[in-house]
Parts: C-alpha cells; sequence; structure tokens
C-alpha cells in the first residue's frame, strides 16, 4: 500500500518483467502456492483461513437473526468488514479503517453481493426476521494481494458456514444456500507484461492494480481498478480474459469445480 | 476512488510539500454522482490554473434488462444488472477508474468498455468548451 521500496530492487523487477521473469521464479500467469484450511474458530459460524504464498488472511463469518433493510424486507443482510492488524504489515497503524481496509472490504462484499454467492431471498425467517452474515477479514500477513485471499477466505468461510437455527429455535442447523463461487484475480502491469497474484514488491512498484471477479460461467461479478496508475482499454480487456481463465483454474483446482467444497 | 482517478493527471511534481484539496458537493443524487464529480472536479482543476497531462472525463455504463446502456439513472442503478464507472483521459485512451458491480459476460464488457469510451469522448468534448467558453466571454468584454 504506501510500501517503500529500494529503487534497485524496483529496476532489479523491471529487468525481469522484460524478459518475462518475476522475482520469485514464477511465470507471469502463476499464482504462489494456495493453501485453504476451514473451520479453525469453533465459536465463528464458518471460518477460513487462506495463505497465498506468504500472505495470509483470516476469515470468520458469524450468522445470527437480526431485522432486515426497511427497503428489503424479504433479503438476509451481508455485512463485511476488513481489519489490517497492524501486526501483519509495518504500513498497517491500529485505530478505525482506513482507505484500504474499506477498499478491500468493499470489493470483498461486492464479489459475494454481486455473484449471487449466498441466495438472500432464501435468508428470511418465519417472524420476520432474517439472517445477518457479517464477514469479517482479518489479514494476518501482508505479503501482496490481499484481494484475492480475502476473498477466497470469505468464499471458503461461506461454503462451510451453518446456520445457527437450533441455538434461535429455527429448527435444525443448515448450510448457507451457496449459488456461485466468486473467484477473484488480481493482476497489476509492469511495464506492458501482465502479473497475476502480485507480491507486495510487485505490488508496491506497480501503479495500479486491477481486480477481476468472476463466476462459474466466467461471467464477471466485480470488478476495481486501485492505485495512481493508469491502464489502456486494451490491457483491461486482456486482463478480464486473462483473469476469468484463471479464476476457472483456480476454483477447479480448490473446490473441484462445484461450489460445495 | 474519485482521488485516483484524477490524481494521475495533475504534474503533482510542481507542487512539492503541498496539497490540492477538491471538494465536491452533490446537490441531488440521481445515478452518476460519482462521474459527475469526477467530470466537474478535472474541469475545476483546470479552471483553477493547476498543470494537468489531461482532462479526466468520467461516465457510467451499465446492464438493464440485458442491454448494455450508458449512463443509468437512479432506479436502473438500483434495479439493472450491472454498474461500472468509467474514467479516462480520452486523449490519451489512458483508463484511470474502473469500477463494475453485477453480471456481465466478457462479450458484455468489452461492448460496456467501448460504449464506455463513446460517453467519455462526448464529456470530454463538453469539458473543453466549457473551458474554451470561459476565454472566449474574457475576449467579448
Amino acid at each position: 500500500m504506501n510500501d517503500v521500496i529500494a529503487e534497485i530492487k524496483r529496476d532489479y523487477i523491471y529487468e525481469l518483467a522484460k524478459r518475462s521473469e518475476r522475482a520469485d521464479g514464477r511465470a507471469l500467469d502463476e499464482y504462489r502456492p494456495i493453501q485453504v484450511e476451514v473451520g479453525l474458530i469453533g465459536k465463528a459460524e464458518g471460518s477460513a483461513r487462506v495463505k497465498v504464498g506468504n500472505t495470509q488472511v483470516l476469515v470468520g463469518v458469524k450468522i445470527q437473526p437480526g431485522e432486515p433493510f426497511p427497503d428489503t424486507p424479504d433479503t438476509g443482510v451481508i455485512i463485511t468488514n476488513v481489519e489490517l492488524v497492524p501486526l501483519a504489515s509495518p504500513s498497517f497503524e491500529p485505530g478505525p479503517p482506513d482507505e484500504n481496509a474499506i477498499e478491500l472490504a468493499r470489493v470483498v462484499d461486492r464479489g459475494v453481493r454481486e455473484s449471487g454467492a449466498i441466495d438472500l431471498s432464501e435468508l428470511t425467517l418465519p417472524d420476520g426476521k432474517v439472517w445477518l452474515i457479517f464477514i469479517d477479514v482479518h489479514v494476518l500477513d501482508h505479503d501482496g494481494n490481499l484481494m484475492d485471499a480475502a476473498a477466497l477466505g470469505a468464499l471458503a468461510a461461506l461454503v462451510h458456514a451453518t446456520k445457527p437455527c437450533e441455538r434461535y429455535g429455527y429448527g435444525p442447523d443448515a448450510p448457507l444456500p451457496i449459488k456461485e463461487s466468486p473467484i477473484a484475480v488480481t493482476a497489476v502491469d509492469l511495464d506492458g507484461e501482465i502479473m497475476l497474484d502480485p507480491s507486495l514488491d510487485e505490488e508496491t512498484i506497480a501503479s495500479s492494480k486491477l481486480t477481476v471477479i468472476s463466476g462459474l460461467q466466467g461471467a464477471l461479478a466485480g470488478m476495481q481498478k486501485s492505485g495512481t496508475g493508469t491502464l489502456s482499454v486494451e490491457e483491461i480487456a486482456r486482463i478480464v480474459k486473462l483473469a476469468s481463465s484463471k479464476a476457472m483454474q483456480i476454483r477447479d483446482d480448490l473446490f473441484g469445480g462445484s461450489t460445495d467444497g | 476512488m474519485s482521488r485516483e482517478a484524477i490524481d494521475p493527471v495533475i504534474i503533482k511534481e510542481f507542487y512539492p510539500r503541498s496539497t490540492i484539496d477538491i471538494f465536491v458537493e452533490i446537490l441531488q443524487a440521481d445515478a452518476g454522482t460519482r462521474s459527475a464529480g469526477i467530470n466537474a472536479a478535472s474541469v475545476a482543476l483546470a479552471d483553477a490554473g493547476v498543470p494537468m497531462r489531461g482532462l479526466i472525463s468520467s461516465c457510467a455504463v451499465g446492464k438493464v434488462d440485458d442491454t448494455v446502456v450508458l449512463d443509468l439513472v437512479k432506479e436502473e442503478d438500483n434495479y439493472g444488472q450491472a454498474d461500472m464507472p468509467v474514467a479516462m483521459d480520452v486523449r490519451t485512451g489512458e483508463v484511470t477508474l474502473l469500477q463494475m458491480d453485477g453480471h456481465l459476460t466478457l462479450d458484455e464488457f468489452e461492448q460496456a468498455l467501448e460504449l464506455g469510451k463513446i460517453g467519455c469522448a462526448s464529456i470530454a468534448k463538453m469539458q473543453r468548451e466549457a473551458l474554451i467558453q470561459k476565454y472566449r466571454g474574457e475576449e467579448d468584454e
């Protein structure tokens, strides 16, 4: 985010990019090893820890009955929050969420909401209440590409979450109505070379990032450009195509192509 | 987000240790407020004489009833299928802001981006005209 990087490192990464290489030896469209563990937090209705290389996020899902928004009485509620824990990066400070945390939360939220990952209309309760779903993302270690890790963590935690029906007297516990499987893929453009899953160094020197969230059929559910750099229309088109097919691959590798995990 | 849309064209090297404050006041919201704000801010910066590499023009594209459309109104934004604000420097074709939520197929996305380009181009024309008009007015007096 606002990390400082040595000029010599910057030059090195740019030099490598010219030869289509990366500092950690990955191919341009190659992700770092992704590891997903679920159910680590017993008190949460759903939880997941995702590692993408050294980047690490923990996502907790809390589900409880509550009042719906007055304008949408027949739909459940999703509330997403991101905590950039100070121990995760020298540039994270304690205090209320900053611009970066809010952006991250909005992108994660948008991926889940706009893709229709959860059928919110199935979250109504007989007494006029609805299920409120809180998605809390804690960034534990920041080594680049928080967007993809957070989005993946949110999806994994939701897929494995259970509605605590019994506790509130609504019958037996049940899983959430999961209908889609949105995967976020982030790319940076260094000197015309598009790199997926940017490491911290790569995203620090790239002036802008593009996150593309796509669903099961490859259709787009959300997109976000961040950073003060610019991208050409052609670059955007290239990234979107690349991201959509990469998302399919990640989904197949992690979830076996289905949403039931 | 709006800051990041305009930031790239401002020649900040001319203003070390300084801050440029831009205030955008939304008087009436009927969707597209962010785009309108960016368009206004860009012209206001030029009016203030802040050196810039270009003018930023912005518009929203979306999908309503399975059709890709330009510049959504409130109802289309709330009940439509997708909303995608775009901001760019039309002269260089550099995109400075791109966000999307909703549902678009890859083909629809390409269509939307193309439409956004056209929309921004027509906004850019009006922005230019507004700036030229100002100085034309001074000449006449």
